[in-house]
């Protein structure tokens, strides 16, 4: 490279270091390229102006705004990572579930409505969870077992997002990806220690790998992560995140570094950011 | 066709161009996606092409779930998805040379103390539709009031002669109806106008930088010429003479493959370009 890569990320909420994304933008920075992290929710965003002015995109947040901005620099041709159709279908947990289970990965029953009266038929066949469509990490997310559990529940105007529930056989399995390592980390849930909100490190079976495979393929995305819960030993993918915290993964900065960086090579040669893929 | 109906019976142009097309031997069939209940992990497209009426967001994420399962959608998801999103659609807009107020994101208001002392400014939440939820605001108090827990962008207020330009685009077919704002004023019939050149340049290149073929905007008339205030795809037609037969040809023609539609982006050239973001 005879220029200098220029690499931005976007951050969620207010300015201040992050432990884990300072880190990946000083390896970064170590590796020759220019870093900026920038805090669309807290600055003067003129929107009808977005000029693309890094090689590469880093999409950390996932806030409205941060999401939006990656549009408009998406449209303006910027390369982004996740691209912004991944991350805005990440957010969708409509098109999410439908484009997993198509996919091949194990994803529970899913159907969606705006009238709740269509739910308590779904009861027939098991209790069901009803999540907030463009929710994340469990907010919002609530198991009917019984007709009568609809009596204490209202629901927000809008489409409601409802799946089998499995009740899970005891832990929650975080599965994380990063280009080609897949990990996992092990959690009681519901946590109620701080050691076991931090849950434990564990190196993911065949079957696991596999899936994970599955769920990159499906939504084109190098860096994501998704929850599996075993149900009677049957797995069932039931969230997936974009770009997560990374909570607990080792050598996330450097595995993050690493992979960030060959996107921003493929970039930089004309290549999709995402290798092998034609968006 | 994926329609919502507000009020719950359907308009007499959409039936007049359901009544055309199955003259001309195509099954058509409608379907409002909020009164049953879907299975996304199941839907299979099962029609040639789907036709994108609805504005809601479960119609909207439907048609992504379709795009992704490889269905033919009129117009395209993506390029839906991005007249519904105001912050990505000002951008685009702006790029393509179509007149649009200036633009920010809500954030912080005093950011904005400059920008409002010097001209009134409007709030409007970016995903809004059909003028609700929009205030005027002329100092950064009123700005920091009109706050909302939903992301909001802040616009350049442009005055105009008290009534709304509503275009109305069939392919390259546009048509121009006049009607006072006000908060209800999607569904009273307008008057039609005459179509000003630099209207349908407006229009014409909207329609093009979206990849939209069957599209509205909101203008005002500033005395510095037209200004495009909102997009939005599969409008009413409302004030429209032979709508119908326009929109039916025109998905006869897009079914047919006769007229593709691109991605929404800016044009060519006009990318990588050094600035403030």
């Amino acid at each position: 490279m005879t220029e200098t890569t220029k690499i931005a990320f976007l951050m969620q909420g207010p300015a201040g270091p992050h432990v884990l994304w300072s880190d990946v933008g000083r390896r970064l920075a170590e590796g020759g390229a220019e870093v900026d992290f920038l805090f669309p929710d807290v600055a003067l965003n003129d929107l009808s102006h977005v000029h693309v002015e890094h090689d590469l995109y880093v999409l950390k947040s996932g806030s409205a705004l941060g999401l939006s901005l990656a549009g408009a620099l998406h449209a303006a041709g910027a390369a982004i990572l996740n691209p912004y159709p991944v991350a805005a279908m990440c957010r969708d947990k409509i098109v999410t579930s439908a484009v997993l289970a198509r996919g091949g990965a194990p994803t529970p029953e899913t159907w969606v409505t705006e009238d709740p009266q269509q739910l308590p038929a779904l009861l027939d066949g098991g209790p069901i969870v009803v999540k907030p469509f463009r929710g994340s990490r469990g907010v919002g997310v609530q198991v009917i077992r019984e007709p009568s559990d609809f009596d204490e529940l209202e629901f927000d105007p809008g489409p409601l997002f409802v799946q089998r529930y499995h009740p899970p056989d005891g832990l929650d399995y975080k599965m994380y990806v990063i280009g080609e390592r897949v990990c996992g980390v092990r959690r009681i849930w519901p946590a109620r220690t701080y050691e076991e909100k931090l849950g434990e490190v564990f190196e993911p079976d065949e079957e696991l790998t596999a899936i994970a495979r599955a769920c990159a393929a499906a939504i084109g995305a190098d860096i994501f992560g998704f929850d599996v819960v075993f149900s009677d030993g049957r797995p069932f993918v039931v969230d997936l995140s974009g770009f997560p915290g990374f909570k607990g993964v080792p050598d996330a900065a450097a595995l993050l570094a690493a992979e960030i960086e060959a996107a921003a090579r493929r970039v930089t040669r004309g290549e999709p950011v995402i290798a092998g893929a034609a968006r | 066709m994926i329609v919502r109906r507000v009020p719950p019976v359907p308009s007499p142009v959409l039936l007049e161009v359901y009544d055309i097309l199955s003259r001309r031997g195509y099954e058509v069939e409608d379907a409002i996606a909020e009164e049953v209940l879907q299975r996304p992990d199941r839907l299979e497209p099962e029609h040639d092409l789907y036709v994108l009426k609805s504005h809601t967001e479960l119609s909207l994420s439907l048609a992504g779930v379709l795009e992704a399962q490889g269905a033919r959608i009129l117009n395209p998801y993506p390029n839906c998805a991005a007249t519904q999103n105001k912050f990505i659609a000002s951008r685009i807009l702006r790029a393509a040379g179509v007149p649009v107020p200036d633009t920010w994101a809500m954030t912080e208001p005093a950011l904005l103390a400059d920008e409002v002392a010097s001209r009134p400014l409007l709030v409007k939440p970016y995903m809004g539709h059909r003028g609700a939820g929009i205030r005027i605001v002329h100092d950064v108090d009123a700005l920091a009031d009109a706050r909302a827990d939903y992301p909001q962008l802040v616009q350049e207020f442009i005055p105009g002669p008290g009534e709304d330009l509503k275009v109305y685009v069939v392919g390259d077919q546009v048509f121009a109806v006049s009607k006072p704002f006000s908060e209800t004023s999607f569904s009273v019939p307008g008057r039609p106008v005459p179509v000003e050149p630099e209207v349908r340049d407006a229009a014409l290149r909207t329609g093009a930088a979206f990849g939209l073929g069957l599209y509205g905007l909101d203008m005002i008339e500033s005395s510095d010429g037209p200004v495009v205030v909102d997009v939005n795809y599969f409008p009413g037609y409302k004030g429209v003479p032979d709508a119908a037969a326009m929109i039916a040809d025109y998905i006869d023609a897009y079914a047919q493959g006769l007229i593709t539609l691109g991605e929404p982006s800016v044009a060519a050239g006009q990318g990588r370009v050094a600035g403030p973001i």
